[in-house]
């Protein structure tokens, strides 16, 4: 117990706010390129299976930079966590959302791509040489 | 009889506090104004721990998933031929059964601890407190609902933490595999279960250390009248500590999700020129 509160005692609310200020948007952009990559990716196994690629999702994505923006700002440590819970659940959401809908796409474009580059092994042809 | 009545009197209480909390304390949360009165104090923090606990349930059932959807194509990819369409194996089948059953019993525990306690907002109303001994009441009181909080949350943390770095260990074995498949490289290296275990004892050996001091605190609670402020300051040590752990699973989330990042950024880049795009 004295352990605990000599770890505690090490720190303060403010210095969880000053911390939060840095690590949040750190965290954030990370998640922002995590979405970002998973949305390409399954807009590209969409695209392989001549499938409309996502839209919605983009927007969502795109609506959650305005509060994200505010992290490095934010007055207290209940307004980063509730900004936070904002941002990350609809990233959450948004990866959810592509599992669900996409994940028998990408194996079955995963498949095709590979039977593409299988079936003229004697061409010759290379991975660049598929992107036309 | 008078027990009997009296328990039957808190049901209502019960029912319409955690309908009713929700809205009043709606109302009164704003974090840029102090709260100065116990009833508003605790009415923001009833919502902010509700909310929290329903938060850290839902990214824990998201992380998850997301393990779940890694797994399967860790798995998948390493068939030959690769097949072409995805097929669930009796033992996914049965590993997903048995999380949405963990997950449903996690959610089912979380409402009742806010659905059969009686809010401490809705306590402060009534009766219950009246009498010599009530400052003792509302101290014990509140250090035990907040050291629940305290231990929930520090459960989750560790929970996210020990997710996301499996996340990324098999995310990166499904990297290796698309890089097998698509850039020839050799195969990767095969290793045994991986380090699942051990960072899952860490993080329950983590929980263990935070329920200790909280027992200490909720069990050796003043007996002396404190009153409502008096009592949440005295938690101030632990709520730091917790806070403190926050920051330095912080500090692995950062790594970790900027990792899978470039994992995926990679597998982008890989698959990319297949793709005609």
């Amino acid at each position: 117990m004295n352990g605990i509160t000599w770890f505690g005692d090490l720190f303060s609310p403010e210095s969880y706010l000053f911390w939060s200020r840095i690590q949040g948007p750190a965290w954030t952009l990370a998640d922002f390129v995590v979405v970002y990559y998973v949305l390409r990716l399954a807009n590209l196994c969409r695209g392989v299976m001549g499938r409309r690629p996502h839209r919605f999702a983009w927007l969502v994505l795109a609506g959650t930079i305005p509060f994200a923006a505010t992290i490095p700002f934010i007055p207290s440590g209940t307004a980063f966590f509730k900004t936070e819970l904002l941002v990350t659940v609809a990233h959450f959401l948004i990866i959810l959302y592509v599992l669900v809908t996409d994940v028998e796409t990408a194996a079955e474009a995963l498949a095709k791509m590979l039977h593409v580059d299988q079936s003229a092994p004697n061409e010759g042809l290379t991975p660049s040489d598929h992107s036309g | 009889m008078t027990r009997f009545h009296v328990e039957h009197l808190l049901w209502p209480q019960r029912v319409i506090g955690c309908s009713c909390l929700w809205a009043a304390s709606a109302n009164a949360v704003s974090p840029h104004v102090p709260a100065t009165t116990p009833l508003e104090h605790s009415l923001r923090s009833f919502m902010l721990q509700t909310t929290a606990e329903m938060a850290g349930l839902f990214w824990l059932a998201a992380e998850l998933a997301i393990l779940f959807a890694v797994l399967v194509a860790r798995r998948h990819l390493a068939a030959e031929p690769l097949p072409t369409r995805l097929r669930l194996i009796p033992r996914e089948r049965r590993r997903a059964t048995y999380w949405v059953w963990i997950m449903a019993a996690l959610t089912m525990a979380l409402l009742s601890r806010h659905l059969f306690l009686v809010p401490l907002p809705v306590l402060l109303a009534t009766d219950a407190f009246a009498g010599p001994n009530a400052p003792a009441t509302l101290s014990q009181a509140l250090h035990l609902r907040n050291g629940i909080h305290h231990i929930l949350w520090t459960a989750f943390v560790a929970g996210w933490v020990v997710l996301e770095c499996t996340i990324l260990y098999h995310g990166l074995h499904v990297y290796r595999r698309l890089r097998h498949l698509f850039a020839k490289d050799p195969p990767p290296a095969q290793h045994g279960y991986p380090g699942f275990f051990p960072l899952l004892f860490l993080a329950i050996l983590a929980t263990a250390i935070r329920c200790e001091a909280i027992g200490a605190v909720v069990f050796t609670a003043s007996d002396q009248a404190a009153v409502y402020f008096t009592a949440y300051e005295a938690d101030a040590a632990l709520r730091n500590a917790v806070l403190l752990f926050l920051r330095c699973a912080g500090v692995v989330w950062i790594a970790v999700e900027w990792a899978a990042a470039f994992i995926l950024l990679r597998c982008f880049r890989l698959l990319k020129p297949f793709g005609g795009c």
